[in-house]
């Protein structure tokens, strides 16, 4: 017997993946800035939401969007996987100690303490990465 | 104790009410990608540190999110209603130019806010009592001039309902 449930709240957000488990689910911590009534500091409160990745293409560390399905696909999946906005973004370095980034390796171009972006592999340096169409402003 | 670590002034109410960036409705998650080294970084760094907390007092229920040490160049990420996505370099840039241009691209005008308020303020009359979410006061007895709470300042007995009481029985 299903309980009629209110209108999904949260439309998009942005969260880890931090499970894969499930089949074509993806489980996602989404972290908001709550304020402490005391300190009067902001502190992350995480919430876990299951998102449905019918072609299960996310990896635990990835940074994905989700959009709110019109209704809920099951009792705890209301959400749907719209991008991977990071890939791969807990990458483990292999021969650095526990716990380690991968590093990325420095620019070569005027010895600047900036870091060149993670090439994927086959991708050439001038080449532009597919994505999805963003507007984007400058002063 | 309340008032400690570095510029503890961010931590006041007054601090964070003094934001004046209230992003559109149609604004539904911020996400700040910065650098924790690198002069390039800096302004982006400073805006995390002194104007995110106002930025999110002011939109509750926008979701913030931040990102350290992911992307060689700082940039903002709004991710909006209709699914469209808004990017926001702001590399080489000081925390009060990022500020006035998010404020310019996705926050409400100042006519718009005053509208809001105007609005506001019409739902509530300043002249009813009642409780303090939706009234002003909430008894006469909070007005200056008039008679002070009795649980205060005791009534003086010709004012009390036993002495009337008391006074109309006897005639």
């Amino acid at each position: 017997m299903s309980v009629p449930r209110g209108a999904i709240h949260a439309k998009w957000i942005v969260g880890k993946v931090i499970g894969t488990k499930m089949q074509k689910t993806a489980k996602v911590r989404v972290t908001r800035l709550v304020l402490d009534p005391y300190l009067l500091k902001f502190f992350n409160k995480r919430k876990t939401y299951f998102a449905h990745d019918p072609l299960q293409q996310c990896v635990v560390g990835d940074i994905v969007l989700l959009k709110a399905l019109p209704e809920r696909r099951s009792k705890h999946v209301k959400h749907e996987l719209a991008e991977i906005v990071f890939k791969g973004a807990g990458l483990l370095c292999p021969q650095c100690p526990r716990g380690q980034l991968a590093k990325i390796p420095l620019c070569e171009k005027g010895g600047s303490q900036e870091r060149c972006p993670l090439q994927p592999p086959g991708q050439k340096r001038d080449q532009q990465p597919v994505q999805t169409p963003v507007s984007q402003c400058q002063t | 104790m309340p008032m400690k670590g570095r510029f503890p002034v961010r931590r006041t109410l007054q601090y964070l009410s003094q934001g004046d960036v209230v992003f559109k409705r149609s604004v539904k998650v911020m996400t700040v990608n910065y650098n924790t080294a690198g002069e390039l970084s800096e302004g982006a760094r400073k805006f995390v540190f002194f104007n995110i907390p106002q930025i999110q007092y002011k939109n509750p229920w926008v979701q913030i999110m931040l990102f350290r040490n992911m992307t060689p160049s700082p940039f903002l990420r709004f991710y909006l209603d209709n699914g469209e996505q808004v990017l926001v370099d702001v590399e080489n840039k000081t925390n009060k130019e990022i500020t006035e241009h998010v404020k310019k691209i996705l926050g409400k005008s100042k006519e718009v806010l005053e509208k809001e308020e105007r609005e506001r303020k019409k739902l509530s009359h300043p002249a009813t009592f009642g409780p303090k979410k939706y009234h002003l006061r909430e008894c006469m007895c909070e007005v200056e001039g008039q008679v002070p709470c009795p649980a205060v300042v005791p009534l003086p007995k010709e004012m009390r309902g036993k002495y009337k009481a008391a006074m109309k029985n006897e005639a």
